[in-house]
């Protein structure tokens, strides 16, 4: 089956950085429809750079990127591609340009051409989605953080995507704004279906995904699901980045004589891990 | 080390132990007078001595900024007023103008305020505006460079030109380079990676640890504070709910949680243990607590 995403031996340099690296250097992944993405890597590892490249805002210079087997090189399946894949950026202030909750939902639908009664529904529905509806008629400079950002995810949504990327969504929310985000969007890739591209510094926001990947300088170093990835706690320390704490934990305990298994993502499976360790231990 | 002998030159001042900042019912109000009247902070007492490292949290809106902005006089109170040394911050303008390089204060994404043409320049902006002698800002611009890890042979670099990591750090030292005794970071490790984070804090504790200044850091991260703070201030919608150790704050995690907070998810990971009938302590907020306790309780239970 072609892959939802394909990212093939992907090029890209920035104007003006002639004498740098380029920012991604054969870049090459597969995402398929669906699934719940995270791309990890440290600043500077081209991620962001990545992101923009799914839904043609950026160019491969060289390599491709298919989105369901169109090529974002090809103009005339622009439009398409965008309606396909949305993207929502970290800074919710950027991104909200109406006085109205509901008006700023409205407006991607707007641009698009969609009949009136269409976009009332879809509205609707989209806030629904991220349980903003009650807040419809509020003013989106007044909500917090979180809110704004599930504002912009709805934005996003009203256009009927079949992928939204996400990059760095929680980078300036509190814990709860946070919660938030991440719920909405695990509940849009698991209830409807909604293929997620996550890009985050919060290792423990990549625990809940179907398959993480990790890049550095421009590549894909390693892929494959987050208990696998997270247990290399050493080669990712390497590449500048953590392990959720939960598995830090697991980590210096069979550093220490345990012999804890990395399964244990979540705090509440770490716990039952250890207490269970020490239970056996005691009999 | 140099910044140890070269000491602050603060007007009047008799006993360096008096505490540094105190708030006396201090309330600001947006708006006062319109339809969009808010209060953003509401009688807050506090006391901060000098030396302390306090991490402040709270929910988006409750406040933290608008009091943070209150500290060096960058807001004027509503009522109540702001303490340095005994003295009203807004008592005089000329004080006021003079607590702008005492307490030191860097915005959140401080690397948008960067505007010189070279990396030195822009660090030399602070000390340049409290008129001190070539000779001294030199000093001060590689001192400060120096804490934050900003290697000199980028001195003559444009700002823009730097990664997003190295321009936080430039801005840092902007402000560092004033020598504040009193230094506030706001978020200063939004955005950044792993890396980025733990080097900026660390930056943070080398400057702490070298001069004794007061550090404030506002974050959203339970394990920042966790990791680094000796005492927690909880803002919620613009009082203060909690003031304590972590150790006292993370406690309390129904109440966290309740405004919109959380407790470090090794906390967490404690209370679940606990709740399994394993006797670890309750007030575990970082890593190598928890496992020095997990690996004695293993010890303990060895006999078989």
């Amino acid at each position: 089956m072609e892959p939802f995403i394909r990212v093939k031996d992907l090029l890209f340099r920035y104007e003006g950085e002639e004498e740098l690296p380029p920012a991604l250097d054969g870049t090459t992944l597969d995402i398929h429809e669906g699934s719940f993405v995270a791309i990890l890597g440290r600043n500077g590892s081209g991620k962001s750079t990545l992101a923009k490249h799914f839904n043609g805002i950026l160019l491969p210079q060289s390599g491709s990127v298919t989105v369901c087997g169109m090529d974002t090189k090809d103009e005339s399946k622009l439009l398409e591609i965008r309606r396909t894949v949305g993207m929502v950026f970290q800074n919710p202030d950027n991104q909200i340009v109406a006085s109205v909750v509901e008006d700023d939902v409205a407006f991607a639908p707007e641009n698009l051409g969609i009949p009136s009664d269409e976009i009332r529904r879809r509205v609707d529905e989209a806030l629904k989605l991220v349980d903003m509806y009650e807040y419809r008629r509020h003013s989106p400079h007044l909500l917090s953080g979180g809110q704004k950002q599930r504002v912009a995810i709805a934005g996003v949504i009203a256009m009927k995507p079949r992928c939204i990327v996400l990059d760095e969504p929680t980078a300036m929310l509190d814990p709860q704004g946070r919660r938030e985000v991440i719920d909405t969007v695990t509940r849009l890739c698991r209830e409807n279906g909604i293929t997620v591209i996550l890009i985050t510094h919060h290792m423990s926001e990549a625990a809940g995904a179907d398959r993480v990947f990790v890049m550095e300088g421009g590549k894909v170093v390693c892929e494959g699901e987050p208990q696998n990835i997270f247990a290399g706690v050493e080669c990712l320390k390497k590449l500048g980045l953590t392990v959720p704490d939960t598995t830090e934990l697991i980590y210096r305990l069979n550093a220490s004589g345990f012999e804890l298994g990395y399964g244990a993502l979540t705090v509440s499976d770490c716990a039952k891990e250890i207490a269970f360790a020490l239970k056996n231990k005691r009999l | 080390m140099l910044l140890k002998t070269s000491g602050f030159e603060l007007s009047g001042e008799k006993e360096l132990k008096m505490s540094t900042i105190r708030t006396e019912a201090l309330t600001h109000i947006y708006s006062t007078s319109t339809p969009f009247e808010s209060v953003a902070i509401n009688n807050i007492n506090i006391e901060i001595d000098q030396g302390e490292f306090v991490g402040l949290i709270g929910h988006t809106g409750s406040g933290k900024s608008t009091f943070v902005q209150h500290l060096n006089g960058l807001l004027a109170p509503t009522s109540g007023k702001v303490c340095f040394d005994g003295r009203d911050v807004n008592s005089s303008k000329a004080f006021r103008h003079d607590i702008r390089f005492k307490v030191g204060l860097v915005f959140q994404y401080p690397e948008y305020q960067l505007f010189e043409e070279n990396v030195y320049k822009d660090i030399a902006f602070g000390p340049r505006n409290m008129k001190l002698s070539t000779v001294e800002i030199d000093e001060r611009v590689r001192e400060a460079a120096g804490f934050v890890g900003v290697p000199e042979s980028i001195f003559d670099k444009s700002p823009f030109e730097l990664s997003g990591g190295q321009k936080r750090r430039v801005a840092i030292a902007g402000v560092i380079a004033m020598r504040p005794k009193i230094l506030i970071l706001d978020e200063p490790t939004a955005g950044l990676d792993p890396e980025g984070c733990a080097a900026i804090l660390n930056n943070i504790c080398r400057y702490r640890e070298a001069t004794g200044a007061t550090i404030i850091l506002v974050s959203h991260s339970m394990e920042d504070v966790a990791r680094i703070a000796e005492r927690l201030v909880v803002f919620d919608r613009g009082t203060i709910a909690m003031d304590g150790t972590p150790a006292d704050v993370f406690s309390r995690a129904e109440e966290l949680r309740r405004i919109g907070l959380d407790i470090p998810a090794v906390t967490d990971i404690a209370l679940h243990l606990r709740e399994l009938g394993v006797d670890v302590p309750e007030c575990c907020y970082c890593v190598e607590q928890l496992h020095d306790a997990i690996l004695k309780l293993k010890g303990g239970a060895a006999p078989c």
